[in-house]
């Protein structure tokens, strides 16, 4: 008897908005959608204008699918309408500029962006997932990967010192996650401007020192964790960690459609810091 | 205040897990299941991040080598020059001891490189043996473990651990020597007996699928069962492992661990928790309600054979005997086909067929759940001629995947029914590469996780099924049987199905 073919349907389990800002946004944003399609399929619907985006939403968008809102480039306004519309919303504060995003050809306008604090006003209404958040994931776990064991464990208990290198965002969310987590007061914590992240801590336990850092290393795209503890023992792990493009990071962000528990309390103190330094 | 005891740096990054600070102590570093398993799984662990920079490898094997010639050997492979930089900088701390196991210095020199890799690379006390040697060196290496002290983490909240590969004995009787001589120096927390099926994504996805979904539990017993098959077929012969296979046949190779830990999964009860003791604690319930089978059932209701030269994809092959290594009147066998009960309340009078073996047409593990006909089927028997009973297959190699077969109208106008495929193919609905078993598993080890490890009732609980029969084959004329090599075995495999008015599912 023959047998029947084996078929693998898969049925998209989200659908993903986009109001891009222009032709060119939109055509990015596509682009993503389509390498996305890969690691997970999505039901997506793509406009530049919110009166098109509407009408296909009414017309095509399935009822039984989750709704989000991709909002690939600065942070939408509080009262932008398409966030009534979706349970969850999807941005990159990577590309928040204070509102260097300008609409062309006619497309949707925008005001300027109000950077991460923004974020901190829409994440109360609506469950927000930072594609930026989503990158660092490597450098987070690698960071608390220094203080495990029971060697390096209690210098989490008296951090003296925090600096973090990075753009703008990503800098102070590391920033912001590290004081929110380990409860350290801001006055400690320096934040400089930087085209590549990373982190050092200093601190100190039973009258010791210890240093701690991850960086990338200089001649390769790996990353270094360190750490040292003076008069003891020393470590250092080294990885590689796959670079996320968008699809990938919005194929991780798509799978987790949850809040990040971390993330607010991170986000919020990375707005309280004192203001990012000048490069160095 | 910040918890030390929970690093609160890693909540919210559950999805990745990293190994705690500790040295991974290889038995028999330089040897095949070294190179070919758990280097390639170090590799990958190191290249996915799971391994934190406090880690160390010492290597213990009688072979002479240095720490260099052994940094060479993993170097080499992790792809030699192009070695990955991480695998690089991991490599630079591997150590290696030359020395036999019976020998107390060897254990001397291991004791003091590892307080050497605590002091300097803080991994902290926390010690993983992996015995990757002949089980015939187990009890020695357990024993001179026990000797030295180096059972014991030599800090309070350290660990120390051992990995036990398969074989776990011969047969029950062996099993049970073994395991008396690891438990006078280890507990039973500390051991954790390997079954790389276990470590196979879809052997896991066992659990998921019958507990996280409704729809098949309530079907899952002798109300809907007819019956269930589970095939182990590989298309390889014993390659240049003959001699250890002249020593272990498909009955100890593959079906007293592989075939039984698979088995016990789809046979459990639910587990009260998910934990390791959960888990294995219905395990264990479910092996033993398997009914052992009495000496008569050892010779009636199992078939073993061997195969002879024939045909595989297309490549004529030589016979079992003539295999390198194999003794040319060896009566061991290369298949072996059983029928099973299980005297419990779920099963009771669901039949169990086994199958596996070498050289079979392809190599596939899979479970086949036939359920029984539906009491009446209300059209014409012409036009559901195609219909087969309902199947729900779990692939778990190769294309591992869950694929439903059912019936459905063949579209036109006449009311014709067919049997339709419904599949969930792993590789297209999780796009994410799965980790290897041996990566699972060694970082399972490291984490501390037993549950995907075989606690001592479940080994000697499946020594118990097969035990009567392998007696049976060593004390009764029992007839080796024969079938060319790219078949589907021998003619009494097929009577055996066959006489219950069954048949084999040919994957």
């Amino acid at each position: 008897m023959a047998q029947p073919p084996l078929t693998a349907v898969r049925a998209p389990t989200v659908t993903v908005l986009v109001l891009a800002g222009s032709e060119a946004e939109a055509a990015r944003a596509g682009a993503a959608i389509a390498v996305l399609d890969r690691w997970g399929p999505v039901q997506s619907i793509v406009a530049t204008d919110r009166a098109v985006l509407r009408s296909l939403v009414d017309s095509l968008a399935r009822g039984d699918l989750p709704r989000v809102l991709w909002w690939p480039e600065g942070l939408p306004p509080v009262d932008e309408a398409v966030l009534s519309w979706v349970e969850h919303l999807i941005v990159d504060s990577r590309t928040f500029s204070g509102g260097s995003r300008r609409p062309d050809r006619g497309d949707t306008p925008r005001p300027p962006d109000p950077g991460l604090a923004g974020l901190v006003e829409i994440g109360a209404r609506l469950p927000v997932t930072d594609l930026a958040w989503v990158d660092l994931a490597p450098w987070r776990e690698l960071v608390a990967g220094l203080f495990d064991g029971l060697d390096f464990a209690p210098f989490l208990g008296d951090v003296r010192h925090v600096r973090v290198r990075g753009e703008p965002s990503p800098g102070r969310l590391l920033a912001g996650w590290l004081v929110s987590r380990l409860g350290l007061p801001v006055t400690v914590v320096e934040v400089w401007a930087a085209e590549r992240v990373s982190v050092e801590i200093t601190a100190e336990h039973d009258g010791r020192r210890a240093q701690f850092s991850v960086a990338r290393s200089p001649d390769s795209s790996l990353i270094d964790a360190r750490a040292t503890i003076a008069g003891g023992p020393s470590h250092l792990r080294r990885w590689g960690p796959e670079p996320l493009g968008t699809a990938r990071l919005l194929a991780q962000a798509l799978t987790r459609l949850a809040t990040d528990p971390v993330y607010a309390p991170a986000l919020a103190a990375a707005v309280a810091l004192r203001p990012t330094r000048g490069s160095r | 205040l910040v918890d030390l005891a929970t690093n609160p740096l890693f909540e919210g990054l559950d999805a990745h897990r990293v190994a705690p600070p500790a040295v991974l102590v290889i038995f028999g570093a330089s040897g095949d299941l070294t190179a070919r398993k758990l280097l390639p799984a170090l590799i990958r662990l190191a290249l996915r991040g799971g391994l934190p920079g406090n880690f160390g490898v010492v290597g213990v094997a009688r072979t002479e080598m240095d720490d260099d010639a052994f940094r060479r050997l993993a170097l080499e492979v992790g792809g030699g020059e192009s070695a990955s930089p991480a695998w690089k900088e991991l490599v630079e701390g591997f150590r290696y001891i030359a020395g036999s196991y019976d020998d107390p210095e060897t254990f001397k020199r291991l004791e003091h490189v590892l307080e050497e890799l605590d002091t300097t690379r803080g991994t902290e006390g926390n010690r993983l043996y992996y015995l990757a040697t002949p089980p015939s060196t187990f009890p020695t290496v357990v024993a001179a473990l026990g000797r030295s002290g180096l059972n014991r983490p030599p800090r309070p909240g350290a660990f120390a651990r051992l990995v036990v590969e398969k074989p776990y004995g011969r047969d029950l009787c062996s099993a049970l020597a073994l395991d008396e001589a690891i438990h006078q120096v280890f507990d039973e927390d500390q051991i954790y007996r390997i079954d790389h099926y276990l470590g196979k994504e879809t052997v896991q996805n066992l659990l998921a699928f019958r507990f996280a979904n409704s729809i098949f539990e309530p079907v899952w017993n002798r109300r809907y069962v007819d019956h269930i098959q589970v095939t182990a077929a590989e298309s390889e012969g014993v390659g240049h492992r003959g001699s250890f296979y002249e020593e272990a046949g498909a009955l100890r190779d593959i079906v007293q661990n592989h075939v039984m830990q698979v088995l016990s999964l789809v046979l459990m009860e639910p587990p009260v928790s998910m934990d390791a003791d959960g888990i294995r604690d219905e395990k264990v319930k479910a092996l033993k309600a398997v009914e052992v089978p009495t000496p008569e059932e050892a010779v009636t209701e199992v078939v073993r054979a061997r195969y002879i030269e024939g045909t595989v994809g297309g490549e004529c092959v030589p016979g079992y005997r003539q295999e390198e290594g194999v003794d040319p009147r060896s009566q061991i066998e290369t298949f072996v086909a059983m029928r099973l009960r299980v005297d419990d309340w779920r099963w009771a009078g669901v039949p169990i067929y086994i199958r596996a073996g070498k050289r079979l047409p392809k190599r596939v593990t899979e479970v086949a759940i036939q359920f029984k006909p539906v009491p009446h089927l209300p059209f014409r028997s012409w036009k559901a001629q195609d219909l087969e009973p309902n199947t729900l297959l779990m692939r778990i190699q190769p294309d591992e995947g869950i694929t439903l077969r059912f019936g459905a109208k063949v579209p036109g106008s006449r009311f014709e029914v067919r049997t339709v495929a419904m599949a969930m193919l792993y590789g297209s609905a999780f796009p994410e590469e799965t980790a290897d078993a041996y990566e699972r598993l060694l970082l399972d080890a490291l984490i501390g996780d037993q549950t995907l490890f075989i606690r001592s009732d479940e080994v000697m609980q499946a020594w118990r099924i097969v035990a009567p029969i392998l007696e049976a084959w060593e004390n009764e004329d029992v007839v080796l049987a024969r079938y060319p090599a790219g078949t589907w075995g021998p003619r009494d495999a097929d009577r055996l199905i066959e006489r219950d008015g069954r048949k084999w599912r040919n994957p």
